[in-house]
């Protein structure tokens, strides 16, 4: 079993939780999650726990307060104004996430279930949140990517597996070019 | 104060919090007098009914369970319900215990958030579940465990947790193996057990002494604490049959409000929904442990106090706990899971007792499977006049008070009904003024 870069000397796996829906391009977060458990499977990446959820409250189910994870890692689509297929990478807590809420009750905005987590003590230590930028979604959008992510994918689960494991040569082995967006943000 | 030069004073809430949908608030008060309370809600109406008109029948409970996140199972039952009325379809005793079962799994759920996370924090001092949940995160917590419990349920019989997918005219598409369902028993023993201890707590907060003289209205069986079936009855003495609730019942259009609201017929007066209304008239044939906690906690009947109703909702998730588990425990797979049925001209009616309060249905199909006319009348538009009576009434203990603060005790009143206002526009923001 290779030890992950923040994991060493740490038995615990990293919990990778791909967010979003069927609907267009806000499956981006499932298909790189998807995708990221397909190549951890092939790799023998077995300190990697990938889980799909449609809304961020899912996460505090995951997260029962047993200690299971040395991490965790939240893959979103975002809305920004950068360009569709921007990568993003920020640690939690994050002033950025501060004006990000719900306004329902039948569910919780991310930056609200991390903070229960929080509160609850069932947060990992290390808590990063992946965004890839995305078009607002719409209600009318169809089922699958949008061609424009399509084509950012490999990029983008490069740049995935770099901030999960980004001390091993074969997880950051480029498996596309794409110079425009290749170093994404860090905030 | 927000007064103007003609002395009105008035108070808004432009969005509330912790409800389901969007609407607000609006307190008009001159020469100490209230003007108007109106519950503004402004959520773009749905159209569902609208949308019905021509699909066939059996996308319907697919299609209505789109109305609320929340409560998905009460759209279903209400529609199965009303199109098997409809079709003269005869569903067997397994297939009802099961729809029980599904509906236990939506009233946990659903319950289980609102006591904990929507109006726990108004009895406690916070602001939301998330202050809340730094000084007394063993609440949180509990509303967790029994939130999941119930979305689990729901996952497992509907296909999914939110707008499930498994319920069908004259059953379920696939009923659940013996074993899939016995995983669920030493969860909900746990489940029951977490559910007296909330009702203990919650029967111990200060409530504010607050009675009403509502007419309330339930679904009442002779037999079993009513959810899909039985006569609609009143504190009144009103007992009817689903079919005529439009008799006896009528929605009206009001200009600040994009949902309808919903008075008596014959009085135009409003009536109360909801756990006060069905633990009111049915407190006997509420389960074993759940009587046994009501006389614990010293339970008066009726109980007329709207700002009780999250002792009367935890009473509840104690029984569908209880009466989850008998199910559990005798369950065998309906065989066949699905009635068969042949299409024919017919008009069908149902109520079901959604987690909020009496959901009804109504529809119309053709000879061919089509719909041609629906109705929907949600609890939550029953809800609304009698929640701008009560505010109307409750408003004079507090109008001496700044306006943040007349609203915010305005907001928690509204909240002890647990509104749904997505629901309702198939409803919060307060605004007061004073003169």
């Amino acid at each position: 079993m290779k030890p992950l870069a923040s994991d060493q000397g740490n038995d615990l796996p990293t919990l990778v939780i791909g967010l979003g829906t069927p609907h267009g391009d806000d499956a981006v977060g499932l298909v790189l999650g998807q995708d990221l458990a397909t190549w951890a499977t092939d790799q023998g990446w077995t300190q990697v726990q990938v889980r799909s959820l449609r809304t961020p409250i899912g996460i505090l189910d995951i997260l029962d307060g047993s200690d299971r994870f040395a991490r965790l890692v939240i893959l979103d689509a975002c809305v920004s104004d950068r360009p569709i297929g921007h990568f993003e990478c920020w640690s939690w807590p994050h002033d950025a996430w501060e004006t990000a809420r719900c306004t329902g009750s039948h569910d919780l905005a991310l930056p609200d279930v991390l903070t229960l987590a929080e509160r609850l003590r069932r947060l990992p230590r290390s808590v990063t949140i992946l965004g890839i930028t995305i078009a607002p979604p719409s209600p009318a959008a169809e089922s699958g990517l949008s061609a424009t992510l399509q084509a950012a994918m490999p990029r983008l689960l490069r740049q995935v597996r770099r901030e999960i494991m980004h001390d091993d040569p074969a997880a950051v082995a480029p498996t596309a070019v794409d110079s425009t967006f290749e170093n994404g943000s860090r905030t | 104060m927000n007064q103007d030069d003609s002395g009105t004073r008035k108070i808004r809430v432009a969005a509330m919090t912790r409800v389901e949908g969007e609407g607000g608030l609006d307190v008009r008060v001159t020469d100490g007098r209230i003007e108007h309370v109106r519950l503004q809600i402004f959520e773009p109406p749905r159209f569902f009914e609208a949308f019905l008109r021509g699909r066939p029948l059996e996308e319907v409970p697919d299609i209505t369970a789109r109305i609320c996140g929340i409560c998905p199972v009460a759209y279903q039952m209400s529609s199965v319900h009303a199109l098997e009325a409809a079709l003269g379809v005869e569903i067997s005793p397994e297939i009802r215990r099961l729809r029980r079962l599904l509906y236990c799994g939506e009233w946990i759920e659903s319950h289980a958030l609102h006591v904990h996370m929507l109006n726990l924090p108004d009895f406690l001092g916070y602001p939301g579940a998330l202050e809340m949940a730094r000084d007394f995160p063993e609440h949180v917590e509990r509303a967790l465990r029994l939130k999941k419990l119930g979305n689990d349920m729901l996952e497992c019989l509907g296909g999914r947790a939110i707008h499930p997918i498994n319920v069908a005219v004259g059953g379920f598409y696939r009923a659940p193996r013996r074993s899939e369902l016995s995983e669920f028993i030493p969860g909900f023993i746990t489940g029951l057990q977490l559910a007296e201890e909330a009702t203990r707590f919650v029967a111990t907060l200060d409530f504010p002494d607050f009675h009403q003289a509502y007419e309330t209205v339930a679904l009442v069986h002779p037999d079993e604490y009513a959810m899909c079936e039985g006569r609609i009855e009143s504190s009144d003495g009103l007992s009817i049959a689903s079919d005529d609730f439009g008799t006896h019942f009528v929605e009206r259009q009001v200009e600040h409000s994009t949902a309808m609201q919903a008075v008596r017929r014959e009085t135009g007066e409003p009536y109360l929904l909801g756990p006060l209304a069905r633990i009111n008239q049915s407190r006997d044939r509420l389960s074993p442990a759940a009587q046994r906690l009501a006389d614990e906690i010293g339970w008066e009947t009726p109980c007329l106090n709207p700002f009780r109703a999250i002792v009367a909702r935890s009473l509840e998730l104690v029984h569908v706990f209880e009466e989850a588990l008998d199910i559990l425990k005798s369950y065998s797979p309906p065989q066949p899971p699905r009635i068969a049925y042949g299409y024919r001209e017919g008009t069908g009616s149902s109520a079901t007792e959604a987690p909020r309060g009496l959901l009804y249905h109504r529809y119309q199909v053709d000879e061919s499977g089509k719909v041609t006319q629906a109705e929907i009348v949600p609890p939550t538009s029953q809800n609304q006049t009698q929640i701008e009576r009560d505010l109307r009434d409750y408003l004079p203990r507090v109008i001496a008070l700044p306006d943040p603060e007349v609203a915010e005790a305005c907001e928690k009143l509204v909240r002890c009904y647990d509104p749904c206002i997505s629901c309702s526009t198939h409803f919060l923001k307060v605004r007061v003024g004073r003169s």
